[in-house]
Formats: C-alpha cells, structure tokens, sequence
C-alpha cells in the first residue's frame, strides 16, 4: 500500500474538569474487533498515529482513573482525523478506580519513568500530601544525602546537572532544605516524566538527569479550596474558573512549621524553614489548544547543623513564564511556545565567615513542533537561552568577586520510527551553534516480544552537554551552597550514556524491571582540591566513569502493593591537578566523590485495610565517601615576608593524605503511616497518623571533619496531619 | 510455601543487614605528633617557633599543652629547653573567635654554618623533630642595574655561595603595625631563578609584589630608604613564590618534620641599600654591584674645613679611575655616608661637591675586606676661604 493510501489520526486529551493534559493516556485504534495500532499520549496529551491505512476504525482512549473514550474515526487518503477529547473522571462508585491514576515504579517508557500524584500518595510522608522529592530517593540510582539538604543525584550525575522542569520552566533547586518535600506537592503535580539518563534531544542543556513536570490547572468548572497540616508544614490550594469551562486558576502557598514544632516534637530546635507560593493561570480552547502561566516562589533557610550558631544556607528560586500549545494544520501537527525566566539565589555564611552568594538567572524562549513526515512522527524545536551568573565569595584577606553570562542557541530533532506495534526507534540530535558549535547524537529505542503487554527491552545511547556548571565544596559533603558559573577553561562537560534494560510484567501481578547503565563523564568542574579549610572555587577539571545496576519488583494486587528496589552504582573521578604530582606522587589521582552511594536498596508495602491506607516503607544505603583527616595545624605562609610566630598565626589547614579515603555509617529508616478519607458532606477530610524512622536509628547526615561534630537526620518523629478539600 | 519462605528470607536478610553497622573512625590513624613552623635566625636575639599537637578539630582552645621542646645544636651536641608561650591570635577582619597557639622561645645563640634540631616531646615519649641547617655568613651578593633604567624590572641580583635562596626582594623599612606585622615594606621580590647557574649560584630577576600594597600615609608610617634584602636558606626552600599558598600547603609538599607536620626554616637574611650606579660609557648594560665578605666599605664625613660643621646635601660620586663604573650619593644630614660593596684594589676617584662649598677630589683605592673611615673629609668655602 502506497503511502497515498494512508492518513493519520491525532488529538490532545485532556481532564475535562481541569483541562490538564492526561500525560500516558492510551490510545489504540481497532478494525473489526481487533486492535491494529496503540500509542501514549505525550507531556502534552498530545499524540500523532501516522500510516494508517484507509478506512473506518473505533478510536479508543483510555485512562486509569477515568472513562474511557470510544469514536468512530474514518481515514481517508492523505488525511488527517483530529480527535481531541476531554476525558472525564471515572464515577466513583466504580470499585477499584482511583480518582488519582497510580503508575507503578517499575514500568518506562522510552526511558521515562511516569510519576503521578497517585504514586506519590503511597508512600509515608509528613504531611497530608505526598512529595516528588519523598519519593524520588526511592528509586534505584537516586542517591540523597539524607532527610535535609535539598539535592538529589541520579547516576553519579551531580545535583545541578540535573533538568528540572516546571511546565517547562526551570527550577533550580526545587528541593526543599528539608528532604521530604519540594515544589512538587501530589496536589499540585498531573504527571511527572522522570528519566534517570538516556533522555531524548528534546532536553538539552544538563548532563544527567531530567524531571518533567506537568502542574495541574486550575478546575474549569468549579471552586474548591483545600488545606492541610502536619508538624512539618501546612498548605493551602484554591482554584477555580477564571471563565467557566475555559480559563482556570490555581494557587498554592506551603510554609514549614518544623522550626516551630521541633522543639516540642523532637526535643530540640531544627533550624530549618521553607516557603513556596505557586500560581497558575490556564486556558483550554475549543480544539484543545492550551495556554498557561506560572509564578513559583520559594525561600529555604536554616542551618544544617543546629548547633552551628555561626553558619546558614539559604536560596531562593523564582521562575516566572508562559507556555502555549495546540493543534495546528499542515505540516505542523502540533506547536508549543515556552518563554520565561527562572533565577536562584544561594547564600550562606560559613563558621562565621563573611556572607556569600551565588546568583544565577536564566531567560529562554522555545519553540517545538511537530510533524509527520511520510507516516513518522518528528519532533524539533529550536530555543534561545540567556544564563547570567554571579558570585561573591569573601575570605579572611581575600576577595572574590565574578559575573558572567552567556547565550546558548540552538536546536533539535527526534524521529520516531515505529518497530511495528512491537517498539520504536528514536534517533535525535542536539545541535548547538553558540555557545559552540556541537551536536550530541541520541538514540532511544523499546521492543517487545509479541508476548508481553508490556515491558520488554528498552535503551538509550547519547551524548550529553552542559556549559554552566554548579559547583559547591566538595570537601563538606554537606554543603548545599552552590555557585554557578561558566565551565573551567570554556571546556564543556559532557557525558556520554548508555543504558539498556528489561522489563517484565507476570499475569500474576508481578512485574520486574533490571537496568544496567555506564556513563562515561568529560570535563566535570570540581573544585581544585586543598587542604586548606577555606572555601574555594577554583576549578579543576575531572573525568569520571559511572557504571551501576537497577533492579526494582513490584507486586500490585488487589489491596496489596509492594515495591523492592536495589541500586548498585560505582562512580570514580579522574582528575589531574598541579599539585598531586609533589603531594601524592602521580599527577593524575582517582576517587570516589562524595555522591557515591554503591549500594542502597528500598522496600514499599501498602495494603489497604478496612478503608484505612496502611503504608510502610523501608530504605537502607551504604555510606557515602568523605575525607578522613588526620588532623588540623596552620600553614605559615613563607613565599613573600618572613612570618613572624607571634604575630602571624597563619592559615587552617586539614591535614590529609588522600580525599575521600572513608565512608561514613550504612544508613537504614523505616517510616509507617496509616490514613484514611472521610467523606462529609459539605468538606472531604484527610487523616494520616504515621511516624519517621520509627525504630529511631541514628543516621549520620554528615560529619564536620572541620569541628569533629556528627550532625545526624531526623530520630523518631511521630506525627499527624490533617487535610481538607471542600468543592 | 515457597513464596512464604521467600519473603521470610527477604525479611531476614534486610533486618541482618540492618543490624550490621560499619565502624565510623572520623580520623585516619598517623604517627604524626605535632606541628611544628617558624624559623630560626641568627640575626635575631630571641629564637620563637610555634609548635603545637596536631589537633583534632580545626577550632583551637587554650589548654595546656603537653610538649617539651629542645633547640639541639647538631654539630656541638648543646642542648637548651625552649619556654612555651600561649599567644592569642584574633581573627583580622572578620572578628570571629580568638585563636590559640602555643610558640616556644629560646634565647641561645644562633650561629651560621650550624645545623639546628628542634624535638617536641609528648609525655609518653612520643616525638616530633626537625633539623635546620643554617648557612654561612660569607656569601656573595651582585646587584646588576640595567643603566637603561630606573625601575629594576630588568636588574638581577646574582647570589653566590649559599645552598638556596629564600627570598630576594626590594623593599622599604616600616613600623610593622603600619604593615601587617612584618618590618619590610615589599615593592619588587624574586621573580625567578636562572637554573642554568652552577651549584650554590642564584641568578634572581625581580618583579613587582603581587600583593595589595596599601599603608597608612607617611606621616604615621615612614618608609626607609630601600634596600635589597637577600635571605639565603641552608636546606633547599621548599616556598616559591609562583607557587599558590594552597598548593604549598599540603603536608607533602612543604615539610621537613619527622613525625609530625610543618616546616622549620633556618636561613640568614641580610640586607643591602639599593643604590644608583652607571657606566661612564655604554647605555644597554648592567652595571654591577659586588657585596662579598671581601668587599671594602667607605664611611665618610663631610666637614666645613674652618668650622667642622657637618655638611648635608653634598653630592658625592664614586667612580673607578680605570674602570666604566660610576656610583652616586647624597651625604645625609649629619654629613655622613656609608658606602659598601666597594671592590678591592681598584683605583676609585671621590669626588665631593657642594653648591656652595665647592669641590674636593681624592683617589682611593682598598685592601680585601677593610672598612675605612674618613671622618672629617674636609672640604672649604670656594676652596679658598682661610679659617
């Protein structure tokens, strides 16, 4: 059959209250019964099925959680069926439907793994909502440093080589200073894309990792107003039309309460607070073209280690921006517009130095279309980016003081070549023009045996490449202070990725998932190392090598759900600095930096007993590297002046053979919960009674080797929260 | 069954794994005992070395400390115990907390061409040592001026007879409040070192001081006249000053402390006035300065003939009757001058002359190493005025 003798079906699907885009929802098509074509929509609701032959065909689209939608659709030569849907919610008498959809935490897709809010909800956390940032450390590969700090690392990746989106605006550091929680609330979210490595051409710009969030519009239709509680924070939504059935509103304001709560819940004082206020405006026209703007901002800040009365940390994000996208006709299938500017500011004062800051701000607009050329779909865009850094760090006799900025430009490309229904090929490039000129080549690709539902094999080979660098004191691996700024010696940093897995889901229930990765790193920024207890911010640059294993099980049968997931990852850098030829004998020294987790495994039960949702979880992770010194002295500085004793008592200095030659302690937390939905009449109440660490191990958070005090996370913490939503 | 026992295994395994623990030892075990770091300097009266345990912590306390030290002289095996000292230190600008060290002062004689051990010694027995050698006195300084001129961005300074050269700088002499605690005001120091010069040789170009030179104005903070400083060390220097401070502060990179951290410096500075000198014929060339233990040294006082009055402000030129060179002083305000680095056995001409007086001429030529004083050098009004 000719390719005149095909056409193509596409459409957005959206939430019919909300407008929101059902992210993964499926869609087949089925000619006499039997099913010929299925596909899942993208982070736009969008989809596109090419080369369909002639005729008449029952267009089915379907998500969990709502009704599923059945149309006659009738192709015809060259032509093109659109079919939008707004899919409404699944009434819920229904047994066993959830109004939130629950994707597992073993199946991907093309190297996504698709959180909802559903999944979020499962596990145990401090609040009347769950959290990305509760559940991503969950994940094999996903390494946190604990229960405070705000940073995630995926796959020896560091954390500001991460991608963090926000309907497509940039967050910095949208993880909180306390670690169960960021700016992506359950109640806030629709559907987060997350891809540990591998991701496609459509993101460029970070080495490691990408979390694409889709925030939830406002509801068209209706207002509603909901608040929770709990010991750690309280937070407030409402929403609602703006203009009924088309435009919509939504804000949210979180405010930590530990700082207040702490004394009396733990006994003593935790210093740390944070606060986001979020807003979203969003339309939704006749043929699901949709626009929407943010405003996200956040403020942290607190100390680390309580008893560090002379130190802080605090940063502050802002994104502010718009999108807009919709079906359009001829060669463009479908458009979307994203402008807007996102910034952070970091700050922090260290054992009583002076104050410094780091800044960074970041202007982009990008344009992505896309098509169908001769029945495949492609997919490009092209975006500007402004980035401006600057940083002020002063020292005893020193002073730093630098900005700088630089534009990126530049474009993209994926193809999708279907492999049958069976799996498909995505071969993508980046290609930058400024500031260099480069080009990272991608490939993605899935195939299933004809056995399986789902799963089967899937992988990714890519080139990856960052020319703003985040850098903090790797010394101290508790230092959530950052400064951004242009990568050492204009070199670059790239990575190189490959991944492949298998993915097999049993008809009992049962579905597992085992991952093998290697990274091959170039040019990473790390501080050049000193034994000297100031901070620094020269740069040096490092090679490195990642190389791991993601195992992960889940079971999801009737009022039971577990998960088991183990990650082994080995990261090594390889750097050559000056110096290391007179102090260790070979100008080229290999180590573990202090992200490296090699092993860590989580468990996750859920069962759900006589209307009560009882949760458990259970994590344990070997330790990470940190630099075990053998003492501390001053360096009398003889290069210029002859130092007198007596006047002069010189600089601090740790002495140290070699960096990052111990470890610190495995640590292992189990957190329970228990909660229940009362449905009133005039108002739905949440209660969630639950405890952290509930065997109250005393888990290092990190040591300060400069003052040889412990700062450990949280001990038993006992609590309960409340939350309420009235329509 | 089979699953059961699975998950009982499951169960088993994770709360073993759990209870296990792995030891946490924040620090790294070491022979290392203390911290040793200044210098000795036989220049100085009183000797001060700072010696301090290795501590655990970077924060610093005023508890006593559990050392006894002795300065050893290597060659003649006499031994003295040096008195420790709790100095208190506070941060320059940040006005964080005080800090703490312990210095240790001796005031035995420090003599050049000696080497030094410096034993810290913990109650139990444990030790820390250093040895310092310190050099001889008798090296050679050449100061080569490019007469092209007058900034010394091309002079050289040639060292010889001294193992290594600690520092070669040009500076001024100041009040050390006015400056950071140290009594020299640096304006040029050594740039780099010619490796081709033969042993115990040390070829020096000087560059600006890199550092923030600031004072307060002259008024409050005098600056002497400038001087070349030259300080020679009797071990290889382990500081260059291309080198940053944080690369030179790792404990292999700068040492000389056996059981223990820190570096004990011996070294003999001496210094010399930074005078003008020029040729009498040629203009893209050096002309050079020689201080050595042989060199002769003129000390002068120029009188009125008739009254003895001292005379300020006359200008005096040195210049070899034979030879290219030509030096020139001012007398001071006492009328005297003293003028070093003087080769034996050349035939100079001195020339005195004042606006008023007049001129006086004489020839002068010295012996290996004499230092000849002429106290009055008369000279009269117009040269003929009688008393």
């Amino acid at each position: 059959m000719g390719q005149g003798a095909t056409g193509s079906i596409q459409g957005v699907v959206l939430d019919q209250d909300e407008g929101t885009p059902l992210v993964g929802a499926r869609i087949s098509i089925e000619a006499n019964g039997t099913e010929l074509r299925s596909i899942a929509t993208d982070r736009n609701g969008f989809y596109l099925i090419g080369g369909v032959p002639v005729g008449i065909y029952v267009l089915r689209i379907h998500y969990l959680g709502y009704e599923v939608h059945e149309r006659e659709v009738a192709v015809r030569t060259r032509g093109v069926v659109t079919a939008s849907v707004t899919l409404s919610l699944a009434p819920l008498l229904l047994e066993g439907v959830e109004v939130n959809a629950v994707a597992g935490s073993v199946g991907r897709e093309m190297g996504a793994q698709r959180i909802t809010p559903g999944t979020l909800r499962r596990l145990p956390t401090p609040a009347s909502s769950g959290d990305l940032a509760n559940y991503l450390p969950l994940l094999p590969g996903v390494v946190s440093p604990g229960d405070r700090g705000g940073q995630i690392f995926v796959r020896g990746g560091t954390h500001t080589e991460n991608i963090t989106l926000m309907d497509g605006m940039m967050v910095y550091q949208p993880f909180h200073i306390l670690g169960f929680f960021s700016v992506f609330p359950e109640n806030l979210v629709s559907a987060i894309d997350f891809y540990a490595g591998g991701f496609g051409a459509r993101y460029s710009g970070r080495t490691s990792s990408v979390m694409d969030v889709q925030m939830r519009d406002g509801d068209r239709q209706r207002y509603e107003a909901s608040g929770g509680v709990s010991p750690f924070l309280a937070e407030v939504t409402i929403e609602g039309p703006i203009r009924r059935g088309d435009i919509s509103w939504m804000a949210s304001s979180r405010r930590s309460l530990i700082d207040r709560t702490s004394s009396f819940l733990l006994g003593d004082s935790e210093p740390l607070s944070f606060e986001s206020d979020f807003i979203k405006v969003s339309s939704v026209g006749e043929s699901g073209a949709r626009c929407s703007a943010i405003f996200l901002r956040t403020k942290d800040e607190g100390r680390l280690d309580r008893e560090a009365d002379d130190s802080y940390v605090a940063w502050r994000n802002l994104a502010v921006g718009g999108r807009c996208n919709g079906i359009f006709g001829g060669v463009l299938r479908f458009v979307e517009v994203n402008a807007g500017f996102s910034s952070v500011e970091n700050e922090t004062v260290i054992r009583g130095s002076s104050r410094l800051y780091s800044n960074k701000m970041r202007l982009h607009l990008e344009l992505s279309s896309t098509h169908l050329v001769h029945g495949k779909r492609l997919d490009m865009g092209y975006y500007v980016r402004q980035e401006n850094m600057d940083y002020d760090l002063r020292e005893l006799f020193r002073l730093e003081e630098r900005s700088g900025g630089l534009i990126a430009i530049g474009g993209f490309f994926e193809a999708n070549f279907p492999i049958g229904d069976q799996g498909a090929i995505l071969p993508g490039i980046v290609g930058s023009m400024y500031p260099a000129t480069a080009i990272e080549p991608r490939l993605r690709f899935s195939w299933r045996p004809t056995h399986l539902p789902s799963g089967g094999l899937s992988g990714a080979v890519g080139l990856y490449r960052q020319d703003v660098t985040g850098i903090s004191d790797i010394r101290d691996p508790s230092s959530v202070f950052i400064v951004w700024r242009e990568v050492p010696e204009g070199k670059a940093t790239t990575s190189a990725h490959f991944q492949v897995g298998w993915e097999h889901p049993h008809a009992n229930g049962v579905r597992w998932a085992a991952e093998g990765y290697f990274r091959r790193l170039r040019n990473v920024g790390v501080p050049l190392w000193s034994v000297s207890t100031n901070f620094t911010t020269d740069l040096g640059l490092a090679h490195g090598k990642v190389f791991g294993i993601d195992l992960r099980a889940e079971l999801d049968r009737g009022p039971f759900y577990g998960f088991i997931g183990y990650g082994l990852s080995y990261t090594q850098y390889e750097s050559a600095q000056g110096p290391f030829l007179q102090w260790f004998g070979n100008p080229v020294q290999k180590y573990n930096p202090p992200h490296d987790r090699r092993h860590q495994a989580n468990a996750i039960v859920t069962y759900e007993w006589l209307g009560f949702d009882l949760s458990a979880r259970w994590q344990i992770a070997s330790g990470l590297p940190y630099t075990r010194p053998i003492g501390f002295d001053e360096s009398l500085d003889y290069r210029f002046v002859i130092p007198d004793v007596r006047r002069v008592f010189g600089e601090s200095r740790m002495v140290i053979e070699r960096p990052y030659q111990g470890r610190l302690p495995v640590m292992h937390r189990l957190d329970l919960s228990m909660q229940r939905t009362f449905d009133f009449s005039f108002v739905d109440v949440d209660l969630q009674a639950g405890v952290i660490n509930a065997y109250d191990r005393t888990n290092m958070f990190y040591y300060d080797i400069h003052t040889q005090r412990r700062v450990d996370q949280l001990p038993i913490v006992p609590y309960l929260s409340i939350q309420g939503s009235r329509r | 069954m089979r699953r059961g026992a699975l998950w009982r295994a499951t169960l088993l395994g994770l709360l073993v794994t759990a209870g296990c623990d792995s030891t946490f030892e924040p620090l790294e075990e070491s022979l290392w005992v203390y911290s040793i770091a200044g210098h000795l300097d036989p220049a100085a009266d009183t000797q001060w070395v700072r010696v301090n345990e290795l501590r655990p912590t970077v924060l610093t306390d005023p508890d006593p400390i559990d050392a006894m030290v002795t300065l050893e002289e290597v060659e003649t095996g006499r031994t003295v115990v040096m008195n420790p000292v709790l100095a208190t230190y506070r941060p320059f600008l940040d006005g964080g907390d005080e800090q703490f060290a312990y210095n240790f002062w001796s005031a035995e004689p420090i003599r050049p061409g000696y080497s030094y051990r410096l034993t810290a010694t913990r109650s139990d027995g444990a030790t820390s040592s250093a040895v310092a050698r310190i050099p001889t006195e008798d090296f050679t300084v050449t100061y080569a001026q490019w007469v092209a001129t007058s900034d010394p961005f091309k002079d050289l300074v040639l060292v010889e007879g001294v193992p290594d050269l600690a520092m070669v700088f040009i500076g001024r002499s100041v009040n050390p409040v006015c400056n950071f605690g140290s009594p020299i005001f640096l304006e040029y120091q050594k740039l780099l070192v010619d490796p081709s010069a033969p042993d115990e040789a040390h070829v020096v170009g000087l560059d600006w001081v890199s550092r923030p030179a600031f004072l307060p104005p002259a008024p409050l903070c005098p600056l002497g006249p400038d001087q070349i400083v030259v300080v020679a060390s009797g071990d290889p220097w382990p500081y260059t000053a291309s080198s940053a401070l944080r690369d030179l502060m790792h404990p292999n990179m700068v040492g000389n402390v056996e059981n223990g951290t820190g570096y004990l410096a011996g070294f003999v500075m001496k210094s010399y006035p930074r005078e003008g000198c020029t040729l009498k014929e040629g203009f893209e060339e050096f002309c050079t300065i020689r201080y050595g233990p042989d060199s002769a040294e003129l000390q002068l006082r120029v009188t009125d003939l008739c009254t003895g009055v001292s005379i300020s402000s006359a200008d005096i030129v040195l210049e070899e009757v034979t030879g290219n060179r030509v030096r020139r002083f001012g007398s001071g305000q006492d009328g005297r001058l003293r003028i070093r680095g003087l080769d034996p056995d050349v035939e100079y001409l001195l020339t005195v002359t004042h606006f008023i007086y007049g001129q006086r001429q004489t020839t002068l030529t010295f012996a290996p190493a004499e230092v000849r004083t002429i106290d009055p050098f008369t000279i009269d009004f117009g040269g003929q005025t009688p008393c």
